[in-house]
């Protein structure tokens, strides 16, 4: 069995088998931070311990489990309304997903299209769109996105809108770099010799060159678009009341917190965990798709 | 040089003209201001007289020329909420509380993501390093409005060593300011330890090394000058992080800056408040942005020729 280690060809030279070498070929731990939230998010419904809105006076204020006067059936507590803890932080990681993934997409899909079209076209439509790019890079992302949410309404489309419109300049300029580069490749040129129009060569060629860029890119603004929408709600411009979201858990733990240290704090760890996981999921993307990106 | 400056300065001018125009298309997203400002039983007639004065009976465009004429004058309308003053005379009354602040989260920032990203470098796969690079994760992850709150929790409401809100002396600094710098801390260390890394394995600092340099010198004064390129490149960028993040911890802790006054302005729909404010954090933004690049040409050449 020790033999067959040995002969592995990524074994680091004059060490034995290490647990780091586990951790880099496999993303244990960005693993371990995502999939709860990922489970969380997807079958939710189906394990609350209790309707994650349902007031209960009666067990208001509850501290967890481990603490004393905690109550097994409530493993986090109850916040002061005497909703479950653990309940509002899983069906809190359903709206933080949806609003995370749906942005990410969004945007990414206005950001690749027009970073690839200025990076292909060059001259004016490349000024333009970079122009806009640096422009909108010079109003904080935050504050513009509060502007936007607070200009659009509320709503969970609401903020999915605005965080796309905010975002969108990250992969725009990204991708229109590596389009550049991308176009005076070989390949390129011989396409457009062989008569590809435009769209095709864009499509078929320069594209499937940019989808491991895009796949980093993405996971690394899926913290971002976690930390903005959890910040805007918080602030009292993104989600409202009803809705159940970790930002939410945070703005209202905040009055209580004197004597209910709980409510805040399981929210944001929840918030951090899930951050971290998908910051080291696109780390480690990077390094196994190109090293060359380090810079991002 | 000179070209290029006078490129960045025309850059420049072209960012402010193109930020006024997203100010100018986010504001009027909202819809119709009138209704706010009238009483609700208003007549058709005086609702029209209200949009001419305001000269929304315009085609868009001509608004747009409009606020933008007003715009350069730092003319933002009034603001009805703080009893008709003058936008900009109340944005520029908060600016020095705001300045303060992001002025004391910058300072900390740049010292301690240096400081931190060096030893990190230098101490390579030591404690240090560790503690560094798990510093630089968990910051980058952390959200600065649940570490200001967690801050409360327990510095001001567990031990009562700080005050919990306001302006004044030191004390009331310290709280807001790393929360806000926080964030750029792990992103300066994480750039700084990544390019240190790479100016240590240099032939220059070989050469240094060789001529008998104490180690001391030949990290701070050679290898550290000749990193420090890239994190002034990145400066821009954490710069927006931290105006940013100005925003939120003004919030939290009652800091009578621009940006709380940003924040009640939206939450009151003063909409001329909102624009002066968020115009005068772009200007703040674009004019540092273009320091640091004239600053960048001065000590690389090589940019200029780009």
């Amino acid at each position: 069995m020790s033999q067959t280690v040995k002969t592995e060809q990524d074994q680091p030279i004059g060490k034995t088998f290490s647990f780091m070498f586990v951790f880099k070929r496999y993303p244990i731990i960005p693993a371990l931070c995502l999939l709860p939230v990922i489970i969380c998010g997807i079958f939710g419904p189906l394990f609350y311990p209790h309707d994650p809105t349902m007031m209960n006076l009666g067990s208001a204020l509850k501290p967890p489990a481990f603490l004393p006067g905690g109550e097994f059936s409530y493993f986090l507590g109850t916040d002061h309304m005497g909703r479950d803890l653990l309940s509002r932080l899983i069906e809190g990681a359903r709206i933080s997903l949806l609003i995370s993934v749906f942005g990410v997409l969004l945007s990414g899909l206005i950001g690749c299209s027009l970073g690839m079209l200025a990076g292909y076209m060059g001259g004016k439509a490349d000024e333009v769109i970079m122009r806009v790019v640096d422009a909108q890079m010079s109003i904080p992302a935050i504050l513009l996105t509060i502007l936007l949410a607070a200009a659009l309404g509320v709503g969970v489309t609401t903020i999915i809108v605005a965080i796309s419109v905010v975002f969108w300049t990250g992969y725009a300029r990204v991708i229109r770099g590596e389009t550049v580069s991308l176009k005076q490749r070989e390949f390129v040129v011989l396409a457009k010799v062989t008569g590809c129009s435009k769209a095709r060569i864009l499509i078929r060629h320069i594209f499937p060159n940019l989808i491991s860029t895009i796949t980093v890119l993405a996971t690394l603004q899926l913290g971002r678009a976690i930390l903005i929408e959890a910040s805007i709600t918080f602030l009292g411009v993104g989600l409202q009341p009803p809705d159940t979201a970790w930002g939410l858990m945070i703005s209202e733990g905040r009055m209580y917190m004197a004597t209910a240290w709980w409510i805040p704090t399981f929210a944001g760890l929840a918030i951090m965990a899930t951050v971290l996981g998908s910051n080291l999921m696109g780390d480690w993307l990077r390094d196994k798709f190109d090293p060359k990106l380090r810079q991002l | 040089m000179r070209r290029y400056a006078l490129k960045r300065v025309i850059l420049g001018i072209i960012t402010v003209i193109i930020v006024s125009m997203i100010i100018f298309v986010a504001s009027r997203l909202s819809g119709d201001v009138t209704y706010l400002l009238l009483p609700q039983d208003a007549t058709k007639e005086e609702v029209g007289r209200l949009r001419a004065k305001l000269g929304l009976d315009k085609p868009l465009p001509f608004q747009y020329l409009y606020f933008l004429k007003d715009a350069v004058r730092g003319n933002f309308g009034k603001s009805y909420r703080y009893t008709n003053r003058e936008a900009m005379e109340i944005i520029l009354e908060r600016l020095p509380a705001t300045a303060e602040l992001a002025f004391a989260a910058f300072l900390m920032s740049v010292i301690c993501g240096l400081l931190l990203g060096v030893l990190s470098a230098t101490k390579r796969d030591n404690f240090l390093d560790t503690l560094g690079k798990t510093f630089a994760l968990i910051g980058q992850a952390m959200p600065g409005f649940w570490l200001g709150v967690m801050a409360i929790l327990i510095f001001s409401v567990k031990l009562g060593w700080l005050p919990t809100s306001g302006r004044g002396n030191i004390s009331h600094l310290i709280m807001p300011s790393i929360s806000i710098a926080w964030f750029s801390i792990a992103s300066i260390l994480r750039i700084t330890r990544s390019t240190m890394l790479d100016v240590l394995d240099s032939e220059y600092i070989k050469t240094a090394r060789l001529k008998g340099n104490s180690e001391l010198i030949v990290i701070w004064k050679h290898a550290l000058r000749n990193a420090l390129i890239p994190v002034l490149a990145m400066s821009g960028i954490q710069l927006a992080h931290l105006l940013g993040g100005v925003v939120i911890a003004e919030t939290i802790f009652s800091w009578p800056g621009l940006g709380s006054l940003i924040l009640e302005g939206i939450y009151s729909r003063d909409y001329a408040l909102v624009q002066a404010g968020v115009f005068v954090i772009s200007i703040i933004f674009i004019t540092c942005n273009l320091a640091v690049d004239l600053i960048y040409g001065v000590i690389d050449p090589r940019i200029r020729y780009d």
